[in-house]
């Protein structure tokens, strides 16, 4: 009795399998070879301030489909629909779509609608990669030259993979894009500036190509600016994301000394005034960088004093960075680096009564220490390794 | 005992035949009567030196018995012996004969018909004396057998090459080899009304569990069938629950693994006329042993143990978790080989779910159609079979690779499988469970899993979990049940199997 009375609350479970509300317990079947995998997909602004859809799906070798389209309708849900249209026997499917690229006017206008859509679908996921296009649409780098071997989503990957390994801009996911404007009210974005090539450029097919260039700021939601390419590492240093990028010093004979930055590490100390209100914070960085390349009379790379003066540069280069990147967060009011939050690490109550104007006013100082590695003479090393004849 | 409460038994009517055979007197032309049309049964009348008259009449069943030995040793002392002759009575001649006058180790003295009979059908030559209305019988039974070779499943590199025969005399004695003590008992029964087939159970005293010994023997005693012919005569009669596909005694056709698991304290069953031994009672990881664990480095065995717990829940999983993510869970196919499934799929005329299903039919199919076609054939039509109608329907477009690859990673792994019982029970498990995840996705999956959980922790045997020890919560035994600790370590035995001494090693 007892092993049917279990067997029966088992089959009662079924209930709970989501078939009465879907209608069907086939609610969720997906033919495999009707699949249309979507791996980009683009917003932009379109007219009658409605939205232009474009997606990049994988294509079949099989029967040729795939392929890029573009729809653009009134809202989201709408485009989407448009969308399917596109193939009777196909569905579109977005579990495996990698990237949302904004245009920059659809992102000036505002990202709410975008973020809302990808957290509500059962399909899209926050894990998704965002860029923001500088100067250009969406629809103009997932479209491409418009040639059926065209997939964006080559080149999204190969820079995503570039900026993980060589620093550069850093490519944030839909969540943490949103959790950065929950905390601190602002976020950076990867921008993406559309390259034009005449010609193909090693694998980069000829037309239009996606280069990654500094960062885009959100505030609120909307684009409100970006951050140049050049002061984008210092970004990245705040942010703990240095990666190995490069720099070239000029020396006082011209030669020049190519760098790799390996490891780089920033605090934020904010100095309190002894009535709580925020003096000012000290930007305390330091770095550490390989000699890669010295393209000058090799003696002075192991001289103390010239190695000393080009660590000055570095360091003088990277607080120049430093602060160019906090007075455009100044200027914009826009805290992407989260320094209130370190503020609140700090000091919690002080940094709960700072006023809405905080950063509009606040003062700054930046310090940089570097240390440069590497610098053996090539003749000494390979004696050392006992090379050469 | 519980496997029976599903059945529902009529009353054991005891044999009619031995209920007559019981109430006859002994005496040759009863015997006559009784092995009427029995074309290999032969009588005798034998004549003591110095008397005029047959005393006795010598009944055997030609084939059973050993002519040469008969000859030499019951007649011709018999009429040759001269002390016989001086016997003043048939009782006195009867119990010379019964204290050696007749060259045999086995004598005994008989009053009863059924034992009589019973004796002969052993291939004992019986002695009857008619006017005593009792008999001796003497074991002069022939020594035909089948010569012991290797076992023919359970390969071995390290361990004794000699398997199990269909003689039940000759398998205890390989076990005796291997256990000389007084402490190995043995424990006669004779199972089947009309096959008499004799069974020894097996045990190590102080180590088997007496409770476990005692309930075995009564379950043998309560068979009440015509014949035990086969294995499953036993099997099906013995354990808790019969319905449960997963096997519940452990077999095996090495005479050394039985001793082993008899100084675990196993109770071991050996059947006249089947070449393996029983052993009770039944774990699933006991199935997921194999005798050379023991022979190799831990390290190496425990490696290859969780190979196979591995291969056991590939069987059992990977075609149902494929037919889910394939037909519900896209998202958790990784992109690429998603694509590779999507373009693998093109053109395919059935769908997804009978496309899986087809294969494991026909994977199942192939496997039967080699067993069942004699060896030299056999293998040459499981090539075929696997190899070129596999290929040509993958070519064909008639399924998929990655349909096939599925069904033969899963079919390969359920080969793994040390046990043949269990890997019959996976066969119906895996495609139980692509049928649920068929139907219902993930959900499917995981209450097949749930409900297959579930039944294993509801099988006991003997008064044993199935799932012992994995159930019992005790995280260092379930470590040692799935790998193969250092011997040096295993100083206790088990405490679910062993009696009272514990302790197998200083």
């Amino acid at each position: 009795m007892k092993k049917y009375l279990s067997l029966l609350i088992a089959a009662s479970c079924l209930l709970l399998s989501g078939c009465g509300g879907g209608g069907s317990i086939y609610s969720n079947y997906r033919a495999t070879e009707h699949l249309l995998l979507v791996q980009a997909l683009g917003a932009d602004t379109a007219e009658d301030d409605g939205v232009t859809l474009s997606v990049s799906c994988q294509k079949l070798s099989s029967d040729n489909s795939g392929g890029i389209i573009s729809r653009s309708a009134e809202s989201i849900t709408r485009a989407l629909s448009s969308l399917q249209d596109f193939s009777a026997d196909r569905q579109l499917y977005y579990s495996h779509a990698e990237y949302v690229l904004l245009g920059e006017d659809y992102a000036a206008a505002g990202t709410d609608n975008i973020f809302d859509y990808i957290a509500r679908d059962n399909q899209l996921r926050l894990g998704i990669y965002l860029f923001v296009v500088k100067g250009g649409s969406a629809k103009e780098l997932i479209c491409g030259p418009g040639e059926d071997s065209y997939e964006v989503s080559k080149t999204l990957s190969s820079i995503l993979r570039d900026t993980r390994t060589q620093g550069g801009s850093h490519v944030f996911t839909a969540r943490e894009t949103l959790r950065s404007l929950s905390d601190h009210g602002a976020a950076l974005v990867c921008a993406l500036r559309p390259y034009t090539t005449e010609d193909s450029v090693f694998l980069l097919e000829a037309g239009v190509n996606p280069v990654a260039e500094g960062y885009g700021i959100l505030k609120g939601g909307e684009l409100v600016g970006f951050v140049p390419s050049e002061i984008s590492q210092a970004a990245n240093l705040i942010m703990g994301n240095m990666g190995s990028a490069g720099i070239t010093l000029s020396d006082s004979e011209g030669g020049r000394l190519s760098l790799e930055y390996e490891k780089g590490k920033a605090d934020i100390k904010p100095r309190w005034a002894a009535d709580g209100s925020l003096e000012g914070i000290v930007i305390k960085a330091k770095l550490q960088a390989n000699l890669a390349e010295p393209d000058t009379d090799i003696k002075h790379v192991t001289d103390s004093a010239f190695l000393s003066q080009m660590e000055d540069a570095l360091s003088r280069d990277m607080e120049k960075k430093i602060s160019s990147l906090l007075s455009l967060s100044r200027e914009l009011d826009a805290d992407f680096l989260g320094i209130k939050a370190q503020l609140r690490r700090s000091n919690g109550e002080n940094a709960a009564a700072l006023p809405d104007s905080w950063l509009k006013n606040l003062e700054f100082s930046v310090e940089c220490e570097t240390k440069i590695s590497y610098t053996r003479e090539l003749g000494d090393q390979m004696s050392a390794e006992g090379g050469g004849e | 005992m519980s496997g029976f409460s599903i059945f529902k038994r009529r009353k054991s009517n005891k044999d009619i035949n031995k209920i007559r055979i019981e109430s006859l007197k002994i005496s040759e032309k009863n015997l006559k009567n009784i092995f009427s049309d029995c074309g290999d049964f032969e009588t005798r009348a034998l004549l003591p030196r110095g008397k005029n008259s047959p005393v006795a009449f010598a009944v055997w069943i030609d084939g059973l018995v050993n002519s040469i030995a008969v000859s030499e040793d019951f007649v011709r002392p018999f009429t040759m012996n001269s002390s016989l002759s001086l016997c003043k009575s048939e009782n006195e001649m009867l119990d010379k004969i019964m204290q050696g006058q007749i060259y045999s180790l086995t004598a005994r003295r008989r009053s009863n018909m059924a034992d009589v009979v019973d004796d002969i059908l052993m291939g004992f030559v019986v002695l009857v004396f008619d006017s005593l209305g009792q008999a001796a019988s003497f074991d002069i039974r022939s020594l035909q057998s089948r010569a012991i070779s290797e076992p023919t499943v359970e390969k071995t590199v390290k361990g004794a090459k000699g398997a199990f025969v269909e003689t039940m005399r000759i398998n205890t004695s390989l076990v005796r080899r291997h256990l000389r003590t007084n402490s190995l008992k043995l424990i006669s029964r004779s199972v089947g009304r009309k096959s008499g087939t004799a069974v020894a159970l097996m045990y190590v005293q102080d180590v088997a569990e007496k409770s476990k010994i005692q309930e075995a023997v009564r379950r043998l005693d309560s068979i009440d069938i015509d014949g035990l012919i086969s294995a499953g005569n036993l099997e099906q009669y013995i354990v808790d629950n019969p319905s449960s596909p997963f096997p519940q005694l452990i077999h095996t056709e090495r005479p050394d693994k039985f001793a082993m698991e008899l100084l675990a304290g196993r109770i071991g069953i050996i059947v006249d006329g089947l070449p393996i031994g029983f052993l009770l009672p039944a774990t699933l990881p006991s199935f997921l042993k194999v005798g050379d664990d023991k022979a190799g480095h831990f390290l190496v065995a425990s490696f290859l143990c969780l190979i196979r717990w591995l291969s056991l829940v590939i069987t059992i999983t990977l075609p149902a978790l494929f037919a889910a993510m394939n037909m519900y869970h896209q998202e958790m196919i990784p992109s690429h080989l998603l694509l590779s499934i999507i373009e693998a799929r093109q053109q395919v005329p059935f769908s997804a779910a009978m496309e899986l299903i087809g294969m494991l039919l026909a994977f199942e199919l192939l496997q039967e159609a080699g067993l069942r076609l004699p060896n030299p054939v056999g293998d040459t039509v499981s090539i075929i079979g696997a190899l070129i109608v596999g290929q040509a329907a993958v070519e064909a477009r008639v399924v998929s690779p990655v349909t096939v690859i599925v069904v033969a990673t899963a079919g390969i792994c359920s080969f793994t499988l040390p046990s043949q019982d269990l890997g019959g029970a996976v066969r119906i498990l895996r495609l139980v469970m692509v049928l649920l995840s068929v139907g219902l996705g993930l959900y499917g999956f995981m209450l097949g899993i749930v409900l297959l959980i579930w039944h294993l922790c509801s099988i006991e045997s003997f008064g044993l979990a199935y799932t012992a020890p994995l159930s019992e919560g005790y995280f260092l035994k379930s470590i040692a049940a799935i790998l193969r600790p250092p011997l040096w370590l295993s100083k206790r035995r088990d405490g679910d199997l062993a009696g009272k001494d514990r302790w197998n090693q200083k």
